[in-house]
Parts: C-alpha cells; sequence; structure tokens
C-alpha cells in the first residue's frame, strides 16, 4: 500500500521541463512584485536552480507552480533585504494575494490577453497616454504637451485609465 | 522597476509590469539555457524526493526533560545557530558598552547615548543582577557592517518551504557561530536582554524611537490587568510600594507564590485557556459542561504550575470519564470529549491550530497551496485521533476510550481511506505526524494519542506558538497575525526573538511563570503607551508588523471590565453592558478592519456582505458571560443600532463601522422574532469566528 507521498516521482527531477513550464509565469511574477527586468531574470534563475538542486516532490502543476511561487517570493524577500532595502511586507503580501487572485493559468498569459483586451476598449487619449508612459517613457510634462492638457490633467487621465484597466482586467479574471 | 515608484495598489502594480510587458516590450526572456548551464557548473544533479522512513522513537515528555540539563541533541541547527548568534550579539553589545563607557569617563564628556526619560526605571529595577545593554550598545552591535549582524539579518532569510520536509541550510557553520553552538539554558537576565536587544534592532532598523518607559505604579497595573483580569486595588498599590529590593520582582512572587494571588492567577488563566481550547466543539449541548471540567482541570494545573508541555500532553493523550464520581475521573478528558468528533477532524484540527499554531483544516477537502499542505498530511493526522471514541455516562459526563477504528479504513485500522477534492479517487494514508514521521503501526494502537502528544511537544512549533500566544497576550499583538497561523507563509515580526524565546522556554522545562516574568519585565512591555511623530509609523492595528516601539493601546475586554468593575465596587456592581457609562471611552477604538466576508458569500461571488446563517442554537456554543449580555441586551431599551455597537465593543473592543454596522444589522432584523436574544447571540457568534476576534 502506498501513500500520497510515494506516489510523487522518486526520480529525479526533469529540470529542462520545470523550467520550461513555469519559467515565464514566474518571471512575471517577480515583474509584480517590483522586480526590473534584470533582477527577474536573476531571481528566476536563483529559484529554479534552488529547487531543483533541493529534495522536491511534484504532485500536480497547480501545487508544484504554487511551491515555485512561494521560492521566488522568499528569493525576492531576501534579495530585498541584502540590498538594504526596505521591504514593506504588507504591500508585498497584498501583490503576492492579488497576484494569486488573477492569475490561475500556467503561464501567466490569460492576464496578458485580458489586459490587451482591456487596452483595446480605452479612449484614444488614454490608450496614447498610457503608450507613451510605457513605450516610450515619456515624462508626465510631455505626454501634457502631447495632448494639450495640463500635467495634472495628464495624471488623471492615466489614474483613470489604470483604474478602468484594472476593473476590466478583474471582470474578466475573477 | 515601475516607472511611477511609490505606493500603489496591488493590482495596479501588477497592471503596471503587464502594461511594461505589452507596451514597452519587456517580455519574458528563456532562461532555460542559462539555468542549466549555471546547474551544470554547480556539478550537483537534480535531487530526487527523499524516501520515508519511520520516525525514530521518540522520548516521552518525562524523558525529554531528564535530558534537558544534558546535551540538547534534538535541537534543529537553526535555533541552535541562532541562539548563539543572540548570545553573541548581546555578548558584544554589552562589551561595546563597556568599552564605550570607559572610553567616555576617559574624556570626560558625557556618552552620547540616548537618555532614557525620566520616569525609567534603572535597569537594575527591570533586571536583578546583569543590566541589559542600554540601546546605544545594542545598535553598535546591530551595525549591519559587522558580521555577526550580517549573520542575524540573514537569519530572517525566508527559507525556500519544500513539498517535502527537507532541513534547513547549515547556518551552524556560518561564521560568528562559534561561540555557542549547542542551546544553553539562560538566566533570566540574559533572556529579558535578548528580548531587548532583538526588539531594539527592528526599531533601529526601521528608524522608529521608542516612547518612554512607565512608572512602577503604572507597571503593577498592567501586571495585574494582563495576570489576574482585574485592576489592581488602592491597597494593593500601596504594599506594592511599600516593597522592598526589587519591587517588581517581588510582585511576581506575591501573585506566583501568596495564596492570595495563587487561586485568583489560576482562575483568571484557566478560564482564558479554557476559552482558547473550546472556543470550537462538536457538541454545542453538552460545552458548557466540559468547559467547567475543563476549567476545573486547568485550575490545578495553573496553581501547582505544571509544566506546559505535560499538561497539554495529558489533555492529548486523557483516557477515563469527566465524572468525578467515577473511578477513573480524569479531568483533563473534558478537552477531547468536547472535541470528539465522528472521524476525528475537529480534534485534529483545533490541536494543531492551537497548540502548535497549524492552520492544517483546508488541506481536509483540498490540497493547501498556502501552506504547502497536501490532504494526506490532514488525514494522516487524523489517524492519531480515529480510535477515539466516548462512552456516555449521563449528560454531559461520559468517558473517553480508544475504539480501534474501522470504518473508512483498511481491516487493520492502519490505513485511512479518504477522497480527494470533491469527487475525486479514493486514497489511503497510514498515521503520519506533522513533520512527516510515521508511527509503528504494528504497536498497540491505543498509545497513538500519546505518541502523537509526543512528537508534538519536540516541536519548535509547540513552543513557539505558545511563546507568541503568551506574547500578545501581555503585548497585545503577537510576532504573528494571526497568532494560531505560524509557518514561511505568515513571516513572524521578530522571527529570531520568537525562535530564541521557544528555545529558553523548552529549555526552562515548558515554566510559564518564567515566561511570564520575561516577558512583563522586558522593555517592550514596560513602555508606555504614548503615540509621538517618532513612533507613530509602529501601527500594527493598521495592518503593518508591531515593533513595540510603544505599549499598544489595549482593549478592555468584558469580562476584564465586568471583574474589574465588580472589584473596584467591591462586588456590588451589576455588570450589564448598557449599565457601563461612557465604556466607548474606556474600550479601546480599534481601527476600522473589514469583517471578514463568511464562506458562503463568497462561494456565491458577493463580496463583503455577511449572510444570515441558518444554525440554530448560536447560544449554546457561546461562554454564559456572551450569553448573559445577549440576554441583557435583548430586554434592555436600547435601539437596534445601540445594541450592535455594545455587541462589537464588548466581543471585539472597538465600535463598529459603518459598513461593520450595516452588515451586523442585517443579522440582527434577519431575525423576525419578537425576542431578540437569538439575534444577537448570532452576531456575537458571527463575530468570534472574525479573524479580528482570534488576533485579540
Amino acid at each position: 500500500m502506498s501513500t500520497a507521498r510515494d506516489v510523487s516521482s522518486s526520480e529525479a527531477i526533469d529540470a529542462a521541463k520545470l523550467i520550461e513550464d513555469h519559467q515565464t509565469r514566474i518571471w512575471r511574477y517577480l515583474r509584480a512584485l517590483g522586480c526590473d527586468v534584470n533582477e527577474a531574470d536573476d531571481l528566476t534563475q536563483e529559484t529554479f536552480l534552488s529547487v531543483i538542486q533541493r529534495p522536491f516532490n511534484q504532485y500536480n502543476p497547480a501545487a508544484t507552480a504554487a511551491y515555485l511561487q512561494k521560492v521566488a517570493y522568499n528569493r525576492f524577500i531576501s534579495a530585498r533585504r541584502r540590498s538594504g532595502k526596505i521591504v514593506l511586507m504588507e504591500q508585498i503580501e497584498a501583490i503576492d494575494q492579488a497576484w494569486i487572485r488573477l492569475v490561475s493559468d500556467e503561464h501567466g498569459d490569460a492576464l496578458i490577453d485580458a489586459l490587451n483586451d482591456c487596452l483595446s476598449q480605452l479612449t484614444e487619449r488614454a490608450r496614447l497616454a498610457l503608450e507613451m508612459r510605457f513605450r516610450e517613457k515619456t515624462s508626465r510634462v510631455d505626454i501634457a504637451k502631447a495632448l494639450r492638457i495640463t500635467e495634472h490633467g495628464a495624471k488623471n487621465l492615466m489614474q483613470r485609465a489604470k483604474k478602468q484597466l484594472r476593473t476590466c482586467v478583474e471582470g474578466k479574471l475573477t | 522597476m515601475t516607472p511611477n515608484g511609490g505606493k500603489k495598489e496591488p493590482q495596479d502594480q501588477i497592471l503596471e509590469s503587464c502594461l511594461e510587458e505589452i507596451l514597452g516590450g519587456q517580455t519574458p526572456p528563456d532562461l532555460k539555457a542559462k539555468i542549466l548551464a549555471r546547474q551544470a557548473a554547480t556539478g550537483k544533479q537534480p535531487t530526487a524526493p527523499p524516501v520515508h522512513v519511520s520516525a525514530p522513537p521518540v522520548p516521552s515528555a518525562a524523558q525529554r526533560r531528564g535530558n534537558r540539563n544534558q546535551t540538547e541533541t534534538g535541537t534543529p541547527a537553526r535555533r541552535r545557530w541562532i541562539i548563539a548568534t543572540l548570545v553573541t550579539s548581546t555578548a558584544v553589545a554589552a562589551l561595546i558598552m563597556i568599552g564605550f563607557q570607559s572610553s567616555s569617563n576617559d574624556n570626560g564628556n558625557p556618552p552620547a547615548v540616548a537618555q532614557r526619560q525620566d520616569n525609567v526605571p534603572s535597569s537594575s529595577n527591570v533586571i536583578d543582577t546583569t543590566p541589559t545593554p542600554p540601546q546605544s550598545a545594542v545598535i553598535k552591535a546591530s551595525n549591519p557592517s559587522t558580521q555577526t549582524d550580517d549573520a542575524v539579518v540573514d537569519s530572517t532569510r525566508p527559507e525556500e518551504v519544500a513539498p517535502a520536509n527537507t532541513p534547513p541550510e547549515t547556518e551552524a557553520t556560518e561564521p560568528g557561530s562559534q561561540v555557542a553552538t549547542d542551546s544553553t539554558r539562560l538566566a533570566n537576565p540574559q533572556v529579558i536582554g535578548i528580548i531587548n536587544d532583538q526588539i531594539a534592532r527592528r526599531l533601529e532598523i526601521s528608524k522608529i524611537e521608542t516612547a518612554g518607559m512607565i512608572s512602577d505604579e503604572t507597571w503593577c497595573r498592567r501586571v495585574f490587568q494582563s495576570m489576574l483580569g482585574r485592576t489592581v486595588s488602592d491597597d494593593e498599590l500601596r504594599q506594592f510600594t511599600r516593597l522592598e529590593g526589587n519591587r517588581r520582582e517581588a510582585m511576581l512572587d506575591l501573585i506566583f507564590k501568596d495564596e492570595r494571588y495563587q487561586k485568583e492567577y489560576a482562575a483568571y488563566w484557566s478560564n482564558l485557556w479554557t476559552e482558547q481550547l473550546l472556543s470550537q466543539v462538536s457538541d454545542p449541548k453538552h460545552a458548557d459542561s466540559f468547559r467547567a471540567g475543563l476549567q476545573r482541570y486547568l485550575q490545578t494545573v495553573f496553581q501547582q504550575n505544571k509544566p506546559y508541555d505535560e499538561w497539554t500532553a495529558e489533555l492529548i493523550a486523557a483516557e477515563g470519564s469527566n465524572s468525578v464520581q467515577s473511578n477513573d475521573f480524569n479531568g483533563a478528558s473534558n478537552y477531547l470529549l468536547a472535541l470528539r468528533d465522528e472521524n476525528g477532524v475537529l480534534a485534529t484540527s483545533e490541536v494543531c491550530r492551537v497548540l502548535m499554531g497549524q492552520r492544517i483544516q483546508c488541506a481536509q477537502c483540498h490540497q493547501d497551496t498556502q501552506n504547502d499542505r497536501g490532504q494526506e498530511e490532514f488525514w494522516g493526522l487524523t489517524a492519531f485521533f480515529r480510535d477515539l471514541d466516548t462512552v456516555p455516562i449521563r449528560p454531559g459526563r461520559a468517558r473517553l476510550v480508544d475504539q480501534p477504528f474501522v470504518e473508512d479504513s483498511d481491516a487493520d485500522g492502519n490505513q485511512i481511506r479518504f477522497q480527494r477534492g470533491k469527487d475525486g479517487e479514493w486514497a489511503e494514508v497510514a498515521p503520519v505526524f506533522i513533520n512527516g514521521s510515521k508511527v509503528n503501526t504494528t504497536e498497540d494502537r491505543t498509545n497513538r494519542r500519546q505518541q502523537f502528544a509526543d512528537m508534538m511537544v519536540s516541536t519548535d512549533e509547540f513552543a513557539e506558538a505558545v511563546v507568541n500566544r503568551f506574547w500578545q497576550h501581555f503585548l497585545t499583538f503577537g510576532f504573528t497575525a494571526p497568532i494560531d497561523d505560524l509557518g514561511r507563509h505568515n513571516p513572524a515580526s521578530h522571527p529570531e526573538l520568537l525562535s530564541a524565546l521557544a528555545e529558553q522556554f523548552r529549555l526552562h522545562d515548558f515554566d510559564t511563570t518564567t515566561l511570564i516574568k520575561w516577558i512583563v519585565m522586558s522593555e517592550p512591555f514596560n513602555r508606555s503607551d504614548a503615540i509621538t511623530v517618532a513612533n507613530g509609523r509602529d501601527a500594527p492595528l493598521l495592518g503593518s508588523n508591531p515593533h513595540f516601539s510603544r505599549f499598544y493601546h489595549r482593549p478592555v475586554f468584558f469580562t476584564n471590565a465586568s471583574e474589574s468593575l465588580a472589584g473596584l465596587t467591591n462586588g456590588e456592581a451589576k455588570i450589564a453592558m448598557q449599565q457601563v457609562p461612557g465604556i466607548e471611552v474606556m474600550l479601546n477604538a480599534q481601527i476600522q478592519q473589514l469583517l471578514e466576508t463568511n464562506e458562503r458569500g463568497k462561494k456565491n461571488g458577493k463580496k463583503n456582505k455577511v449572510e444570515p446563517i441558518q444554525i440554530e442554537s448560536f447560544g449554546e456554543q457561546l461562554s454564559s458571560g456572551y450569553r448573559r449580555l445577549a440576554t441583557s441586551l435583548a430586554k434592555s431599551s436600547l435601539s437596534p443600532e445601540q445594541r450592535v455597537d455594545h455587541v462589537f465593543l464588548a466581543v471585539l473592543g472597538r465600535l463598529p463601522t459603518d459598513s461593520d454596522r450595516d452588515q451586523a444589522l442585517k443579522i440582527y432584523q434577519a431575525s423576525k422574532k419578537r425576542d431578540k436574544t437569538p439575534a444577537i447571540e448570532q452576531l456575537i457568534w458571527a463575530l468570534t469566528r472574525t479573524s479580528e476576534y482570534s488576533h485579540q
């Protein structure tokens, strides 16, 4: 008779498959926590390296994804502490919880797709403002000039757009 | 990093990272080759999960006690390392202080030490012989550039949580751990020094200043409120001020040893523990009998100052009847009699939650991803309680026995069957303890609860859970919130301190009076509750981690208020909430917290709505104090809103927010009966099931 623990694979972990299956989601998760691209690259690598070098039961894909996410979370906190940055645990935990609520698929593609959809529902001006901000890294002052509004107006426009996106995405995913 | 920076809504930060991906082209890279190359460079192969073997024999509580003064071989390396680091850092701090003092004396200049306020007791007043290093020394020692502190900071690094039980990495070999690698039973002043040191470190890192210290008289009032649940009388205060020598030590000795206070102390703590242990019961009809029986048993426990590990093990392994007229009377049996259900589910989840700080009930039905816990773990644990059975004697009286359990198990009862998920396949699991230890199923099965108790008291979680509970009782907030949910998913605010205190508590034979002494003599307990600009950021009521820079405003709860008022009026006060004018002033106005959405609301996708829960006889699940409150309020001439306010004050120690009040009124008004007692009982019941209530 075997227990459920024993049911899990007793063979060595297929590292390549594990990375293939989960790297995108982990990278996106780290970005959502606040990592820049380089830091997300590094911590994703560290996450997988630590996991594949230690005993690890793969119950099912969801449990594995949750486990990897937890390791990535811990790596992120450790990295922040090592760098001497103040870690606002409450904020990080809130992002973690929001992520769990929003992302349930393997790679996190559903969130990206939903956001893409929602972007198309924005007004032309709002989408333009966000594109300038995120694509071209334009400053708020320049965005205001381009749209012929005040800086405060540009700020409000983008805030409203993000709020609309948030509502739209949550409506699609939760 | 996100372009805007600063604090945002969590969803906004997620969306911004996605916008950077969609609009900014920052897409996820393929890191497989890099990772595999780095993996190859380490020369290590991916590892397989360990093969499970039966746990080595666990010594009994008495054997452990006998071994405590010898080598502590059972101590995990992580904990030994933490203790060693703490001792080292405290010693370094003391040395720095000595050097610092001598150098400042040489110069003839006053030391640049943050001066305590005028009413700050001297170290010798708080600690008997070995003064705690002043904060300036502590702060110096915590300079991140020092090796010792690097080690301490690293110790806070959350470990990866492997589904299998993997040992922590070899921190014991890190630099700075050579001073004392074995756990050492420290003297009380040293333990208090560790508390002060660790709290000061975090405050320094967070750049939060501390409030001033309280006077002896205030300390005495606080101690009476926390240890006896009532206000100190004028006579007692006068007596305290006349005590000679270290009057605080003397006062504690009086409470622990003097017959006048000993009974009161035992009554208060037995009441508290009964409420904690039996907040859930399987048989509400007879819950009062079990509660009363358990309270009587615990009263003896606290009067005799029985070690915590002994009496908790007695509760779990208890056999016999709860009827005093029976030959096999055993008051400890009341605990499991109250928790006994058909398949040991309630006993398992409550024992793990209250005594080990582990919330495992989610794993009953599904994989608990937050705690990384599978259904096998839950059902493996229930196997320890499956044999539990009762033989009724008369209503409220029964005998606790062990009967081999065969339903939903194999022929020998050694494999428990459970269903995976809602409609999943059936699986089997043998008794497995929370740390993965298996029991020898060929042995006499009646020993299983004893085996569970023996394994339980040996775990880190067991000691940490009780330390956290006591800390929260005295300082309003525990190291975690909620206090009964320990684990890497819920990091402690001061993990090293929690671990060190738990270890010292174990080395001091689980003596709760010693634990209480450490806490009430420590600086956090001795700080004033003043909120200043310098410590305003330390606001755990707003949800952040507590820093203990001040004594947090303590809610006065109904039971305490009743006892205090009765004491002040020589027992003449007839306590009913509506008869206490200005109770709002007395009680703490805690920061608003949304009530938990009840499970039914979640399932229906209706957020932030409390629906009436159709369960009858809420009153039977409530303590007699709350039932009296409900009856009293129902008979009063107060409006529904005022009644709701009183219930919030009594249960949560705060007034309801507008949203709370609206939701509570829905529960209240759902009852169409003229007698509103059941509706108020239902409301009280609902509030006692919120996480806010359990945080208290």
